[in-house]
């Protein structure tokens, strides 16, 4: 039984980051929600603490074996620090017992900053909403429970330590097809701070009124927007003299957890892969649209999807993969890294959807807001989340430039959807 | 709430300028300062499984051909390229094999010995006056085939775990040295004494032993052996 060992194996997903984690590339989230009135730090305190010890698979820290990295159970509780504006990447995983999860809060913010090591959007934000629900309920508030949602007074079911490719795992299946370089924003990462974040804000209403007028998901028509955007700064760097990585390619994650009946707290997503080529001429809009739609139509599918979790599980159960030593792995997996993740995309855009909390709770919560930490690859990333009529879209960026956010959120205003942005 | 008019975008009431194209508030557009491209090197990477068979095939052709029309053409008959051109047929079909049937292991490791004991047939009767395939080449290659099938059913029926598959392994390596050695002494003396591969079949018992030994310690709970080493 997994919830009685003091340690953990990692999951298939987390497998490939500690080897490729750093300054440069930190495969790390915030998750973040302001409540109407300031934070009470005692209270946050007492269900910070019983929520960790309800979560156990949280609270660890990395350690290596001779074969693999491992999940080792944390004895200590990370401390409530005052909240950065821009969270710092990288949980120090070389630094000996560094969690992998930290707690922060300023003003009415608490902050839950994730490293992908432990846990994925849908289980950072399952495990904020139990934390929320505590702070509200030792705080005198009379909440209900919602489903999926771990709560400090449950125990921890086995379902929410599995992993889920490994039990999902379809077998053998033809791999997904190879992807070629896509092209990147040529500007060059600074390195006098972090990274910088652009905020905007839209009314859920209006973004899905757009949509359907499209007959197309928010998610493929934000994606769209996002790849016209990256096709004009395409043409901005005159990259048609000299055609070089032609293809403009989103990583857009999707919950594999609405495929398969798991409970999962940790890492359970996959990604499909909406593109077009620049070698083909220049794309309308309308036609980025319509080939986003219809690429994630086919993508988004549990027979495509398990196209990749085949080649993934199927690769860390290669017996050789298996018996080659930690060390070598890491270079080997760092090298996929850079070949099946950064290289290939242009530009990730995560859409968290809409966020679901008990119905007692709403009165005391402002907002809901998440970070997606950019890595030096693809410079920039995006992320989309809903509460109640209102849509928060994210852009973090290692560049100066803010070309891609004003193509983008200017195209929004030209849909008629009125945006309200804010640089952090 | 003030709107910027280069974007269209709503704005925070206490901030200057957009902090998308960087026009202060109140003024006309003005758009952000743009960075020079620098253009990354490009290699566009292709799925190359088929492609590098086809040139395999391709190399191998061009080589048979080359060889079969110089040999032809110093004698109008097949005579010292009969040995490069067997090889070149070995190698073209031991990749091929293994390209079209790595899924099917157990039919992969029979043809892939057929493939081999023709090969070392061919080589016999090519090399005149020392006469070996029958007495050598054919019971070592059986007896290597039969083991390999034999430890990849006992490891597929069993489901062994990593180190009982190595357990068994190497065990297997152990009984094909006392095969070996039975072979070479029926080939050379006409006997069947066993003396070097006993010692070599005792060495590895250990190194077998070993590995049943550490399935074991990782398979006792919360042993830091089983965190450390977990596979």
């Amino acid at each position: 039984m997994e919830q009685n060992k003091d340690w953990l194996k990692l999951d298939n997903a987390a497998k490939i980051y500690p080897a490729t984690s750093s300054r440069k590339s930190p495969a790390q989230f915030r998750l973040a929600v302001t409540l109407n009135s300031p934070v009470k730090l005692k209270i946050l305190q007492q269900a910070w603490e019983r929520m960790l010890k309800r979560c156990p698979y949280f609270q660890v820290y990395l350690r290596r074996g001779f074969f693999w990295y491992y999940l080792q159970r944390h004895q200590d509780i990370p401390p409530i620090e005052l909240m950065e504006l821009i969270p710092t990447p990288t949980f120090h995983m070389n630094h000996k017992f560094s969690h992998l999860i930290r707690i922060s809060a300023r003003e009415s913010t608490i902050a839950l900053d994730f490293s992908h090591i432990i846990t994925d959007g849908n289980g950072g934000m399952r495990f904020l909403i139990g934390l929320i629900y505590e702070y509200l309920r030792l705080d005198g508030a009379h909440i209900n429970k919602i489903e999926t949602i771990p709560y400090p007074d449950d125990e921890p079911s086995a379902d929410e330590f599995e992993d889920g490719h490994r039990k999902f795992f379809p077998g053998n299946l033809p791999k997904p097809d190879a992807l070629p370089k896509a092209y990147h924003i040529s500007d060059k990462p600074f390195t006098h701070k972090d990274f910088k974040l652009i905020s905007g804000k839209i009314q859920l209403d209006d973004i899905l009124k757009i949509s359907r007028q499209n007959q197309v998901s928010t998610t493929e028509y934000l994606s769209a927007v996002y790849m016209f955007s990256l096709m004009q700064i395409y043409k901005q760097e005159n990259r048609e003299k000299n055609p070089k990585n032609t293809i403009i390619r989103l990583e857009v994650p999707v919950n594999m957890r609405k495929f398969h009946p798991s409970g999962t707290m940790r890492n359970f997503s996959l990604y499909v892969s909406p593109e077009i080529d620049l070698k083909l001429g220049d794309f309308t809009f309308e036609e980025i649209l319509k080939k986003v739609h219809h690429s994630m139509q086919i993508q988004i599918d549990s027979k495509e999807l398990g196209r990749q979790t085949s080649r993934n599980v199927g690769g860390e159960l290669n017996l050789i993969v298996r018996i080659i030593p930690l060390f070598v792995k890491d270079i080997y997996l760092s090298n996929l890294y850079r070949r099946l993740g950064e290289n290939c995309y242009s530009g990730v855009l995560s859409n968290l959807g809409s966020i679901s909390i008990p119905d007692a709770a709403k009165p005391f919560i402002k907002s809901f807001d998440c970070i997606l930490v950019p890595n030096h690859g693809m410079k920039k990333s995006c992320v989309v989340l809903s509460f109640q009529n209102e849509l928060t879209i994210n852009f973090s960026s290692v560049v100066e430039s803010t070309e891609l956010e004003r193509l983008f959120f200017t195209k929004l205003v030209e849909d008629g959807i009125s945006v309200s942005v804010k640089e952090i | 709430m003030p709107i910027c008019k280069n974007c269209g975008v709503e704005l925070e009431s206490n901030i200057a300028r957009c902090p998308l194209c960087l026009t202060p508030l109140g003024d006309k557009a003005q758009k952000s300062d743009k960075v020079d491209p620098i253009i990354p090197e490009t290699k566009v990477q292709k799925n190359q499984s088929p492609l590098l068979l086809e040139l395999f095939s391709f190399f191998s052709a061009a080589g048979a051909i080359v060889i079969t029309a110089v040999d032809f053409a110093y004698g109008a008959n097949l005579t010292w390229s009969r040995i490069p051109l067997i090889s070149i047929i070995f190698c073209w079909l031991f990749v091929f094999l293994i390209h079209h049937l790595l899924t099917k292991p157990y039919l992969l490791v029979i043809l892939e010995t057929v493939n081999f004991l023709i090969f070392l047939w061919f080589l016999d009767r090519f090399i005149p006056e020392y006469y070996w395939f029958f007495s050598l080449a054919l019971p070592i290659i059986l007896v290597v085939c039969i083991l390999f099938l034999l430890v990849i059913l006992w490891i597929r029926s069993f489901k062994l775990s990593t180190f009982l598959s190595l357990s068994v392994g190497t065990l297997a390596a152990g009984i094909f040295l006392l095969c070996l050695e039975v072979i070479l002494n029926i080939f050379h003396q006409k006997n069947l004494m066993v003396s070097w591969s006993l010692v070599a079949f005792a060495c590895i018992l250990p190194v077998s032993g070993f590995f049943i030994y550490y399935q074991l310690r990782i398979n006792k709970k919360g042993s830091e052996f089983k965190k450390y080493f977990h596979i």
